[in-house]
């Protein structure tokens, strides 16, 4: 180990901003609860109120880990989760764009940060952290390298590092090397072994998520409305805070009720959309509101908090521990199109694919505001799609409500070029 | 059969009847704090001018901001939409590209082949660069739209402005005022400033059609005649600019 991770700063200036930030009231966990009801009026599938029973009920996951396991808490869609699961403990992904957090933020950090690093700071204030045994951070952006460093004073801090030009041949060493670093860690910090048969039984858990995802995630684009939008991305925000082997119990449940009802459900007639870009958390949906007054359906997403995070399955080719690693770090970050990385192509040519492949009619590209890297990829984007005459909408919002008349003017209009 | 458009935008509400594909009436009033009367106010006042009643109209569509107010129209379509229809007519039914400066927005328009939108960009949800913008501006030299284009355009020098957000190009002007810089040379300098954002905006659409400027802001000759500077284009101004809206929605009636 190269350095004591959860320590970035010497026990001199931790004392000055722990006794800081000890004055600055804490508030509440934010309540979701008008939120589900809101959006679970209209449900007719029974099996979703689990999912939307496990939002509620996990927002300080009190009740995880329980029988007794350590939770690990991690940011982002780079972390493999099979590692946390082999090493024992119970991972929970912590990104959030909750409103209500991200204003505390800005009591420690600038204002113009994207709502996602300010929201994931201000949860300190609320108790969401407080029964987390670790956070792991990984090297997504700047703003997550630096929220390692803030978290850092109260939660012990695991910042996986790794290269982030996603070429695979040039850097799958280095990221095994990584991973295998995580796991060495974990192993001694829990006492725990994460051999080879540990990472394989954790790739069979996720392996089987992913295979019911794909399910869903078909049922959908064939058969629009069948599972809407909110209640798609909420079984998708569900997974973030709930063992992979339970979710996977239930979505099938709901995948079998869906699919009975797909046959005797009326052609849908609006327009199906492709949403790429940031990604949606519950109960962040002001663009599935817009979009569902507006009579369309996201059909299907290359969002890392829905597709990105579970459409991509481990595939082993060598099933030695460090094949197994190798194999993650193929899934977690060669796959990834997460715009921290280096290589636009894997996300544009799989938003081509997906297009194509479901028949959709356009592509939102939605652009949490402050994130620079999404924003600049919108130009490569917007132009190389339209050339493949694909058409393309660029959306730049935050979690604020002011803008709603404006974002839905461009999505009208969007919607009536495609008429 | 005549047909109406009412384009409620966030300043003003105009109104334009339509027959056999020309404008033959049209009025324009101030949008009130009462959208749907100040659309009511608009119509009554066309339909009086052209001395025609209502029920000879085929169909009433609105567009705007305020377009879903005017609960009697037909049908509300997006501002996009309409001003894409109504340059491709007046442009001789070829493709071209619409900058729109309004009220509270600034748009590009890449209108396509059939006069429906192919792309669009619209300016970030603050006021910077739009009519708003100008007529902060105005006040600030203690006059309006036209007064402040006429200043302009008798400029020699126009000094180099930053901003576009009117609260800080307020404090930039009110700065060179004290500076004694020549009131026609800052003048000039806003305009420009508007210019070069609507310039960037037209380069990240990407779009060679010939270029057609509309909306309130396309009466004033001194932005005119920036944006021709600037993109290095030729640009037309139609013969009623701030109409374009409203002339495509009572066009689109016939779609
Ligand atoms: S897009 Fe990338 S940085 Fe953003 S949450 Fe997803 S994985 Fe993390
Ligand atoms: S949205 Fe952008 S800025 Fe925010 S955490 Fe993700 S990559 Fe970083």
């Amino acid at each position: 180990m190269d350095r004591d991770n959860a320590r970035y700063m010497k026990d001199e200036y931790l004392k000055i901003i722990k006794t800081y930030l000890g004055q600055l009231q804490t508030a509440h966990t934010p309540d979701i609860s008008p939120a589900i009801q809101r959006y679970t009026q209209n449900s007719n599938l029974k099996s979703l109120s689990f999912f939307y029973d496990t939002l509620l009920k996990r927002s300080t996951f009190l009740d995880y880990g329980i029988p007794k396991k350590p939770i690990v808490g991690y940011f982002c869609n780079l972390v493999p989760e099979e590692v946390i699961y082999a090493a024992g403990a119970v991972g929970v992904r912590l990104c959030s764009s909750d409103d209500v957090c991200a204003r505390l933020g800005e009591e420690i950090i600038p204002g113009d940060f994207c709502s996602m690093i300010k929201s994931s700071c201000g949860a300190l204030f609320t108790r969401r952290y407080d029964n987390l045994d670790l956070v792991v951070v990984p090297a997504a952006c700047d703003g997550k390298l630096k929220l390692a460093e803030v978290l850092s004073p109260f939660k012990e801090v695991y910042f996986l590092d790794f290269p982030r030009d996603s070429d695979y041949l040039k850097n799958a060493e280095i990221w095994t090397q990584k991973y295998s670093q995580f796991a060495e860690f974990l192993r001694k910090r829990y006492n725990a072994r994460v051999n080879r048969e540990d990472l394989l039984n954790a790739c069979k858990l996720t392996n089987k998520r992913t295979d019911i995802f794909r399910k869903i995630y078909s049922l959908r684009a064939s058969h629009p409305g069948i599972i809407n939008a909110f209640d798609y991305f909420a079984i998708a925000s569900a997974s973030f805070v709930c063992e992979a082997n339970i979710w996977s119990a239930y979505a099938e449940k709901l995948y079998k009720e869906a699919q009975y009802l797909a046959g005797n459900k009326p052609d849908f007639k609006g327009k199906k959309i492709l949403l790429a870009g940031s990604s949606i958390i519950f109960p962040n949906y002001k663009i599935l509101d817009i979009l569902n007054e507006l009579g369309c359906d996201i059909s299907a997403d290359t969002t890392c908090s829905a597709y990105g995070r579970m459409y991509d399955p481990v595939e082993i080719d060598e099933d030695t521990q460090d094949g197994i690693l190798r194999a993650l770090s193929l899934k977690y970050i060669a796959a990834s199109m997460c715009p921290c990385f280096l290589g636009i192509d894997k996300l544009i040519d799989r938003i081509v694919e997906i297009f194509r492949e479901h028949s959709l009619n356009g592509i939102i590209y939605h652009n949490l505001r402050l994130c620079q890297v999404f924003e600049m990829q919108s130009f490569a984007l917007r132009h190389i799609l339209k050339d493949k005459g694909l058409p393309f909408l660029f959306i730049k919002t935050d979690l604020s409500k002011e803008d709603t008349g404006q974002i839905k003017t461009r999505i009208e209009a969007f919607l009536e070029m495609m008429r | 059969m005549f047909s109406i458009g009412i384009d409620i935008g966030s300043v003003a509400t105009k109104c334009a009847l339509v027959k056999d594909g020309s404008l033959i009436a049209s009025s324009i009033v101030k949008t009130g704090s009462d959208t749907e009367r100040s659309a009511e106010q608009a119509l009554s006042e066309a339909l009086k001018s052209a001395q025609i009643k209502e029920a000879d109209a085929a169909l009433v569509i609105s567009t705007g901001y305020g377009r879903r107010t005017f609960k009697r129209a037909g049908k509300a379509i997006t501002e996009i939409s309409a001003v894409a229809c109504g340059a491709y007519v007046l442009y001789g039914k070829k493709s071209c590209l619409v900058i729109d400066v309004g009220g509270q927005d600034t748009k590009i328009v890449d209108v396509g082949k059939t006069g429906q939108a192919a792309d669009f960009l619209m300016n970030d949800k603050c006021a910077a660069g739009t009519g708003r913008f100008l007529e902060m501006m105005s006040s600030v030299f203690e006059t309006d739209l036209e007064g402040l284009s006429e200043l302009a355009l008798k400029s020699g020098n126009p000094v180099v402005i930053n901003s576009t957000c009117s609260v800080f190009a307020e404090s930039e002007v009110v700065s060179l005022i004290s500076h004694s810089i020549k009131r026609e040379d800052i003048a000039a300098g806003l305009f420009n400033a508007i210019a070069t954002r609507i310039d960037s905006m037209i380069k990240q659409i990407g779009c060679a059609n010939p270029i057609l400027f509309c909306g309130g802001g396309a009466k004033s000759a001194a932005l005119w005649k920036s944006l021709k500077r600037i993109t290095g284009r030729e640009i037309a101004v139609p013969e009623n600019p701030q109409f374009v809206a409203a002339y495509g929605a009572a066009l689109l009636c016939s779609y």
